[in-house]
């Protein structure tokens, strides 16, 4: 009877590792980290984890849909620190014209009139995802590879950002929004529960609308999906949308919990975001995965460079570690699915 | 009887693709209750023209009607709306997601939101599984499922959507005979209750069976359109779908001697081999012989030919070629010991579809042709061995420098053939060689083989065709279950006695 149970329980084990590989790997970062830094299991520290945390999940979350679709998102960096400089230009009500070249000339332009703040934040929501639909609309309208649009984007979005912001940081935040980033409700900091909010939203809608059920059926084989009648196009354009708007709300939130927009925001976050969603488990052929394994990828980033953080491994080799961890877990991951497959 | 109005009516359709056209001028008609047998060889157009009667390509000219409404392009949107549904070769299914999912595809309950539960206790299905009379799981994965079960599923998708027009696109092909059945039954039913069945086939005693009228195609040109009853038997069936002048041609027979035993040497001996799906076998292929393995689809045939091959990994059993012991880790150390795999996933596995004719037949003998320094290829010798194989084996393609993409299903086979010639092997294994293979092309592949074998070399056909079996093997061994059930020399086997071992104990076990 005993025995049985036990099977039974090995059983379900494996049945959830297998959906989510990343599971065992943090359950080791912590017991390594609660033994060797006393300092990691308080409740400082997991504050700093859950804040550092909000903001690489919401645009992992944006990944997360691009990568079920089969394509990657590369813009996310750009369009995080466009957003967030454009939020910062209207509020402080005056923008830089940079025009490099010899004897870089730059401009201090008023803006007329200075827009309401609900319209602001509305406003630059809007041009998140606007950039978003634009990836979308080249990548399904014109078949040009995800790739190839996203990095243009990045490009693009961030050239603009340093233009209009002179390459300058920017101290002019609104109050509100550095209240939104840096309070917290019973001790949890505010961006991390909306980044929860936001994770089970997504999950809601993968799972239970039409629209989240298309994104798995053109992940998976846009071919038969179209044969079906559904609308391949547009369930890309959407779900490139929803990425950039999850760019656009990661700029705010960036913005809002330091205090300052820096020009360099969202330098590389791509790439950890992607690092985020291939650690979690979801297939980079698309179609396979969902919010667990964001959160599963997210949580292991975040205690992983918390950890290093902790222990005052430096930069340098933080990048060594991390690169490490990711090629062993997805061996890994590889090994489970040539057994189980 | 016939109703007023065809429910179909496709006139004059061109296609082209890449500036070859594939249906020219194309007509056919479809009646309410009618089965219209659509039949030509690979690459005639049948695929093309029903891909464009369900909204899947566009036509470049031609008018489609379809309930006396005419439309100059219809979208898979569109044809889903109007009642035409195709079930096609490949089931075009998403691995990742469960079957109920991939049934509902495209038409999923709920406008916004949307409930899985009642993904998995709808009626209507559950219904049509039980009528039917098979058995599918409906929260397993497409990933995890049998061919028949994916095509039941794309099935059971049509039937859904109470179609006017369903498309079977050879649908019967890898069921076994028992969902055959089924299927043909299911077709009478959709007759009766007045759905316009297209019904597209290689096999033309299926057409004799249930077809209304039939239509010929060849070359994207209908050769003929005539009601069943009125064709005069096979022969003529056959003499439109391969023209005049091949119609003479398609007579093979091999002079099928007693293998003299003691005279002739062990080329390939297989003992005890076990593997995945296989146990326990045991066969020999001697010199200048052909060998036939029997049995029915998932008899395992194919998993003994790939782990021969080295593809897969065998449990148990060793492996000798000319009495010496190979030790085969993957098809390199096959291709080594000269054992060349015609592999039965074509498209996927015997070809590289972006590369040339000329670059896929050198491929396993690339290092032959090392002449320059004894480092860079002799693009001449390569040249001028790719020409003599492509007159050899009537390959029809431009030049030898087309990639392979742009070849029919038969020519393709012909460049996966040249490709073992070229690497001289001595043991050929050839799996399910002439499926979807039209006759002629069939034909041609059988005169090879025989050629081939009178070179002393040996070949091994694993094949679920028993006319094929019969016709060029001078052994055959049953195999049952992943078994050999049984061993015989060719004039000791007949259809009866074949299909008996076969699916007798087939369908004992099933």
């Amino acid at each position: 009877m005993k025995k049985l149970t036990s099977y039974f329980f090995i059983k379900i084990l494996y049945r959830i590792f297998r959906s989510y590989p990343a599971i065992p790997f943090i359950v080791i970062l912590i017991i390594i980290a609660a033994i060797y830094e006393p300092a990691f299991l308080t409740p400082d520290n997991f504050r700093s984890i859950a804040s550092y945390i909000s903001i690489l999940g919401l645009v992992t979350i944006g990944m997360t849909f691009a990568v079920l679709l089969g394509m990657f998102d590369l813009s996310v960096g750009g369009i995080l620190c466009l957003t967030a400089t454009i939020y910062c230009i209207w509020y402080m009500g005056y923008y830089y014209l940079y025009l490099p070249g010899p004897g870089t000339i730059m401009f201090v332009k008023e803006l007329n009139p200075v827009l309401p703040e609900a319209l602001i934040l509305l406003g630059v929501l809007l041009i998140a995802v606007a950039l978003g639909l634009i990836n979308g609309f080249v990548i399904a309208h014109f078949g040009v590879p995800s790739i190839v649009t996203t990095l243009g984007v990045l490009i693009l979005s961030r050239g603009l950002a340093w233009t209009l912001s002179g390459g300058n940081p920017l101290y002019t935040i609104p109050d509100y929004i550095k209240y939104f980033g840096q309070s917290t409700i019973y001790g949890v900091p505010l961006t991390f529960l909306f980044w929860i909010i936001i994770l089970l939203l997504t999950g809601i809608m993968l799972n239970c609308t039409t629209i989240g059920r298309a994104i798995y059926q053109v992940g998976g084989n846009p071919e038969a999906a179209y044969a079906a009648g559904v609308n391949i196009t547009s369930t890309r354009i959407i779900a490139m949308g929803i990425s950039g708007l999850m760019a656009g709300l990661a700029g705010l939130l960036m913005v809002g919990r330091t205090g300052v927009m820096h020009p360099h925001y969202g330098m590389g976050i791509e790439l950890d975001a992607l690092a985020a969603v291939v650690v979690g488990g979801i297939s980079l052929q698309g179609g396979k995965g969902g919010v667990v394994n964001t959160l599963c990828g997210v949580l292991f980033l975040g205690i992983l460079t918390n950890m290093m953080n902790l222990m005052a491994i430096e930069a340098i080799t933080q990048y060594l570690v991390k690169g490490a961890f990711l090629i062993a877990l997805v061996l890994f991951e590889r090994k489970l699915e040539v057994r189980t497959g | 009887m016939k109703a007023e109005r065809p429910l179909v009516e496709l006139k004059n359709i061109v296609k082209e693709f890449y500036g070859v056209r594939v249906l020219d001028n194309v007509n056919l008609v479809l009646w309410p209750g009618e089965i219209h047998c659509l039949v030509g060889h690979n690459g005639a157009g049948k695929t093309v023209l029903m891909k464009i009667l369900s909204g899947v390509l566009q036509p470049e000219a031609g008018e489609i009607w379809i309930y006396g409404k005419k439309f100059s392009k219809i979208t898979p949107r569109k044809a889903k709306e109007l009642g035409i549904f195709r079930i096609p070769q490949d089931p075009e299914l998403v691995d990742d997601l469960t079957v109920a999912e991939n049934i509902f595809m495209g038409d999923l309950p709920g406008k916004v939101l949307f409930n899985p539960t009642k993904l998995y206790n709808d009626e209507r299905v559950l219904k049509i599984i039980d009528e039917m009379g098979f058995k599918l799981d409906l929260k397993k994965l497409i990933r995890d499922c049998s061919r028949a079960e994916k095509q039941m599923a794309m099935l059971i998708r049509g039937l859904l959507r109470r179609p006017r027009v369903v498309i079977f696109d050879e649908t019967t092909a890898p069921l076994s005979i028992r969902e055959q059945r089924a299927i043909m039954s299911l077709i009478k039913k959709l007759k009766m209750q007045g759905v316009g069945v297209i019904y597209i086939s290689h096999r033309i005693d299926e057409v004799f069976n249930i077809g209304d009228t039939v239509t010929v195609l060849r070359n994207g040109k209908v050769v003929v359109t005539k009601p069943v009853k009125d064709l005069k038997g096979m022969e003529e069936l056959v003499y439109y779908i391969v023209g005049e002048e091949i119609a003479q041609e398609l007579k093979f027979s091999r002079n099928k001697q007693r293998i003299d035993e003691e005279a002739r040497r062990v080329l390939l001996k297989v003992e005890n081999l076990s593997g995945d799906m296989f146990e326990d076998v045991s066969l020999n292929v001697r010199e200048g012989e052909i060998v036939g393995v029997f049995g029915v689809v998932g008899s395992g045939k194919t998993e003994l030919a790939e782990t021969i091959f080295g593809w897969r990994k065998p449990k148990r059993g060793e492996i000798y070629l000319r009495g010496k012991k190979l030790k085969i880790n993957s098809p390199k150390d096959a291709i080594k010991a000269r054992i060349g795999l015609v592999p039965e996933e074509r498209d996927r596995l015997g070809v590289i579809q972006y590369m040339s004719v000329s670059d896929n037949i050198v491929l396993p003998s690339i290092a032959r042709f090392k002449k320059v320094l004894r480092t860079f290829l002799s693009m001449k010798e390569i040249r001028s061995v790719v020409r003599s194989l492509i007159r050899r084996l009537k390959i029809v393609t431009r030049s030898e420098m087309e990639q392979v993409r742009f070849l029919s299903g038969g020519n393709k086979q012909k460049v996966v053939l040249a490709k073992w010639l070229a690497s001289n092997c001595d043991v050929l294994m050839l799996d399910e060689p002439t499926k979807g293979i039209d006759i002629a092309t069939k034909f041609d592949v059988y005169r090879l083989l025989d050629e081939i074998a009178r070179e002393g070399k040996g070949i091994l056909v694993f094949s679920s065709d028993v006319d094929e079996i019969l016709m060029i093997s001078d052994r055959i061994y049953c195999m049952v279950n992943g078994r050999i059930v049984r061993e015989m020399e060719h004039r000791d086997a007949n259809r009866d006695i074949l299909l008996n071992i076969a699916l007798g104990e087939a369908y004992v076990k099933a």
